[in-house]
């Protein structure tokens, strides 16, 4: 058993360290998620039971002496066997004990008549020495059945901010729990306490914050060093030679993984081609990691050194292709970033780990230790000849593991300083949208996704004995996943969009509730002069993803139908619009910052109406309404177009638009019939519901 | 004898008559501008973009895009005007972007001029804008360019105007494919980072296009001028 127990909390640290490379480099987002699943032991008048205690809350990532450190809101989840809950039930009255208690999560009808409160002794540590957290008390009430056999209790609350003393680690360990269990909260006056005193196996660490000095000094997880100190401590945003400097810093076309990105699809004839030196970028990217064996998933974050473009390659507007290409080279650098896990979701697991890129297997000295970059666009005109249909960021680079500081329920795991994987490919790309969903440029950062990562057997592990196998064993192989979103580029040597010297972390978004949702609109309208559209309501559905840290970039997919619509024709006749007008394919939500305000703005691309009308006298048209694609000088076809406005108190209203008349309409409704001439205004109040609340970060 | 006497009588009479076209003065080009619903001149008209306009680097293949232009300016209106027959006085760019990166556009050196370079032959009269000067700014790239002629202050572009085709339709500023332009890469990476050699370099040239619309302000329904020029 104690063999087993130390197998198990190796693999635990092994999915740690691996998770927390993350393959890319590290960068941890502003607020981060803890928690831990604890294993109690339970005593009382009903004799002993094994209970488990799910703590959960986040933490920011960085914290600075002197400064209040504030937790989430802490969420608890008891998990109680069924022959405890029996001793509780029936239920004779007797008052329950009565600490000051705190959130109860509502329980459902199906839920258990049962409920309680749960009190948690927690250590801060960090604080220039010990402390007791002051936690409150939980008021627990019953969650619905999940099948797995036991009764949740579930609460949460909020406990006091703690200021740290001193910098380094500040770290929330739960000890013993006092559990008090009635048969119903509602009927607690007359229900019978059953007192519980609960200990953990070992004391937990929930979660860890590190804490700088006030002067700003960096420590592992605050920002990097000065993107001109090539010899900075962290070696993050570092130069990199630029094109033509030395052969150790291209583009590599020898290695065929690397080169592959550069295939498929191929750059057409035609284009101007051109040599550059690169202009110096620094990007960070944050994200998650999901290691395949371990089915477990950490945040993880990447920092590059790039030189784009030391290539580009432009199709001519005039004549085509429609191709704009740029490529470059990067370094992928380590950032020391850690990653707390529950190994076989018991074990508290830290670990330190970093990516080493290197350079491709079998290749000498004097080869490209660079990964290659590839960057597709085209122009949003009808250009004769091949085009890029989608806007994307491809990047490929070779890499390998290398375990750092481990410990195992703050015990110290020795791997030693050689323990390490063979080189493996890395490969991600970034969908930077289409004439559909709109598109963002990749310098204003992208949704990077390397699928089927694999992880190469490790070596030189353990000091004692070795501990390669084990490692190989747990997390070695392939079907690894990461998802990353990265901040603007920065400009090195100007400093343009830079935050301190480095990249800045990514604009993310934060949607809640998310699910399914409703935008109506009552009216909407469309007008050109005396022309006007109008429909007495527009409803957008949307199915949004609630979450944290959210690409900004198709933050939502819907669709669209406007009702009791007219077209009112410049020279004044009205027609009325057969049935609901209908949205041609997806809507997306994008999310942009406006630069000058600096506050989040909401885009609804891909608006392609389609209308029947009724002319009178037994006759039809369909008027449609969408972007123009163009050619240098005419309508050559139509296009998805876009509305933009704000979003606020869960409404999003239109302040500007690119609809027009689609050149495929068939309607000659005066006011209508042009379709280059976009309608001089539009005008919508999109009521969200549920309201969303969609906020950065 | 004969022959050679035939010759020279010849030779002499193209003489003459080439002597004779030199010396007669150039016909005056009468030149009358209509804008219905308009007496006053000048008379204030604006400019919208029809279609993106369109600049393509010359060297590097570096395209420039902006899917919106507004423009104010004024018309001179009656018969017999003179050239420069226009004016721009203001003049906005939106929506620009460089290789596909956000870039802002102004215009520089206002008001600019539009003359009439040739008569009209079926509603399209040839003509230039003079005065242009354009300071392109890549916003994430820090890159400054300015594009003008040899000076700050002669830049021209040769395009053409098409007067309306219908009572309502604007007259059309066309920049065709290719229209012939003095303008070249100035003052590159000045008040910024070094911009890219694959973008734009000092010197560089530019092939432009775009179609402008062009309305009278107070003509009746805004329609746009309408020029001739024999």
């Amino acid at each position: 058993m104690h063999r087993m127990f130390r197998g198990a909390a190796r693999t635990a640290a092994i999915a740690a360290l691996t998770v927390s490379s993350g393959a890319l480099v590290a960068v941890p987002p502003a607020i981060a998620d803890i928690g831990a699943d604890i294993g109690l032991v339970c005593s009382g008048k009903a004799g002993t039971h094994q209970v488990a205690l799910r703590i959960d809350s986040t933490v920011p990532t960085s914290g600075t002496v002197g400064q209040p450190v504030q937790l989430g809101t802490i969420k608890v989840d008891v998990s109680l066997p069924p022959e405890l809950v029996k001793e509780v039930e029936p239920a004779p009255s007797v008052e329950a004990s009565a600490p000051p208690v705190t959130g109860v999560t509502p329980s459902s009808a199906t839920a258990p008549a049962l409920g309680g409160v749960a009190e948690i002794q927690v250590a801060v540590r960090g604080l220039g020495g010990d402390r007791r957290g002051g936690w409150p008390a939980f008021a627990l009430a019953a969650a619905p059945p999940r099948g797995d056999g036991a009764v949740h209790l579930t609460g949460s609350g909020v406990a006091p901010p703690v200021v740290p003393e001193s910098p380094g680690g500040l770290s929330w360990s739960a000890g013993a729990v006092g559990l008090s269990l009635v048969p119903d909260e509602t009927t607690a006056k007359d229900a019978e306490e059953l007192a519980l005193r609960c200990v953990a196996e070992k004391e937990t660490v929930l979660g860890t914050v590190d804490v700088k000095r006030g002067n700003g000094t960096a420590v592992p997880g605050a920002s990097s060093a000065s993107p001109r100190q090539a010899a900075a401590p962290q070696h993050l945003c570092e130069m990199i030679p630029a094109g033509g400097e030395d052969p150790r810093y291209a583009i590599n076309r020898d290695d065929p993984k690397l080169a592959a990105i550069y295939e498929s699809p191929p750059k057409p004839d035609g284009t101007f081609d051109f040599p550059d030196t690169g202009i110096m970028m620094c990007i960070k990217a944050t994200g998650f990691f999901n290691l395949r064996k371990a089915e477990n998933a950490a945040p993880v974050a990447v920092e590059t050194n790039a030189r784009v473009p030391t290539e580009s390659s432009q199709g001519n507007p005039f004549t085509g292709p429609n191709w704009s290409e740029l490529r470059g080279y990067s370094v992928n650098q380590t950032y020391p970033a850690s990653a707390t896990l529950l190994g076989f979701g018991f074990m508290p697991t830290r670990a330190e780990a970093r990516a080493e890129q290197v350079r491709p297997p079998g290749s000498g000295p004097g080869a490209p230790v660079t990964g290659n970059l590839r960057i597709l666009q085209s122009q949003p005109l009808a250009i004769p000849g091949p085009t890029v249909e989608n806007h994307e960021i491809r990047a490929a680079a070779y890499i390998r593991l290398k375990a750092g500081q481990t410990e195992v329920n703050g015990v110290p795991l020795d791997l030693g300083d050689k323990c390490m994987t063979s080189p493996t490919l890395l490969s991600a790309t970034g969908f930077m949208g289409n004439l559909r969903t709109g598109t963002t440029q990749y310098d204003q950062g992208q949704t990077l996704i390397a699928e089927d990562f694999t992880i190469p057997p490790f070596s030189g592990c353990g000091v004692d004995e070795d501990l390669s196998p084990i490692l190989t064993a747990s997390v070695s192989g392939a079907g690894n996943y990461a998802n990353l979103e990265s901040g603007r580029w920065c400009l090195v040597e100007s400093g343009h969009n830079c935050a301190d010297g480095a990249g800045e972390l990514p604009r993310t978004f934060t949607v809640y509730p998310g699910g399914a949702v409703t935008a109506v609109a009552k009216p909407f309208t469309l007008t050109n002069g005396d022309a006007e559209f109008r429909c007495d309501s527009a409803t957008m559905r949307f199915t949004m993803e609630r979450g944290r840290w959210q690409s900004r970039f198709r933050l939502g997919k819907g669709d669209m139908a406007l009702a009791d619509c007219q077209v009112k024709a410049s020279d004044g006749p009205v027609y009325q619009v057969e049935g609901e007008v209908t949205q041609d394919g997806a809507l997306w939500i994008n999310m942009i910052i406006n630069e000058t305000t600096g506050d989040p703005e909401m885009k609804i691309n891909g608006v392609l109406l389609n209308a029947a009308v009724d002319l009178g006298g037994g006759q039809k048209c369909t008027l449609r309404i969408s972007d123009e694609l163009r050619s240098l000088f005419a309508t050559v076809d139509e296009r998805p177009g876009e509305m933009q406005g704000t979003y606020g108190n869960g409404t999003f209203s239109v302040q500007a638009h690119t609809l027009k008349p689609s050149v495929k309409s068939t309607c000659q409704i005066p006011g209508f019939t042009e379709p280059g001439i976009p309608f001089s205004s539009a005008n919508g109040d999109f009521a969200f519901d549920p309201v969303q609340q969609i906020t950065t970060p | 004898m004969r022959k050679i006497a035939r010759k020279a009588l010849t030779v002499s009479a193209v003489a003459a008559s080439t002597v004779a076209l030199t010396a007669l003065p150039a016909a005056a080009a009468t030149i009358t501008v209509t804008l219905p619903g308009v007496a006053s001149s000048p008379a204030a008209i604006t400019g919208q973009n029809n279609g993106s306009v369109v600049a393509s680097n010359t060297r590097s293949g570096a395209v420039l895009i902006c899917t919106s232009l507004t423009a104010a300016g004024t018309v001179k209106v009656g018969a017999g005007v003179t050239d420069p027959v226009g004016q721009v006085t203001g003049l906005t760019f939106s929506g620009c972007t460089v290789n596909g990166l956000s870039a802002t556009v102004t215009a520089q050196n206002l008001p600019w001029s539009l003359a009439t370079t040739g008569n009209t032959a079926s509603g399209v009269t040839p003509g230039k804008l003079t005065g242009v000067r354009v300071h392109v700014y890549v916003t994430s790239l820090n890159c400054h360019a300015d594009f003008q002629g040899s000076t700050a202050t002669n830049g021209e572009i040769n395009g053409t105007h098409t007067n309306p085709t219908s009572a309502t339709a604007p007259s059309k500023l066309t920049l065709p494919f290719g229209a012939t332009n003095n303008l070249r890469a100035a003052n590159v990476g000045v008040g910024g980072s070094p911009c890219p050699n694959s973008l734009v370099a000092n010197g560089d040239a530019a092939s432009l296009a775009g179609v402008i619309d062009l309305r009278g302000v107070n003509s009746t329904n805004n329609t746009g001028p309408t020029v001739t020029r024999v």
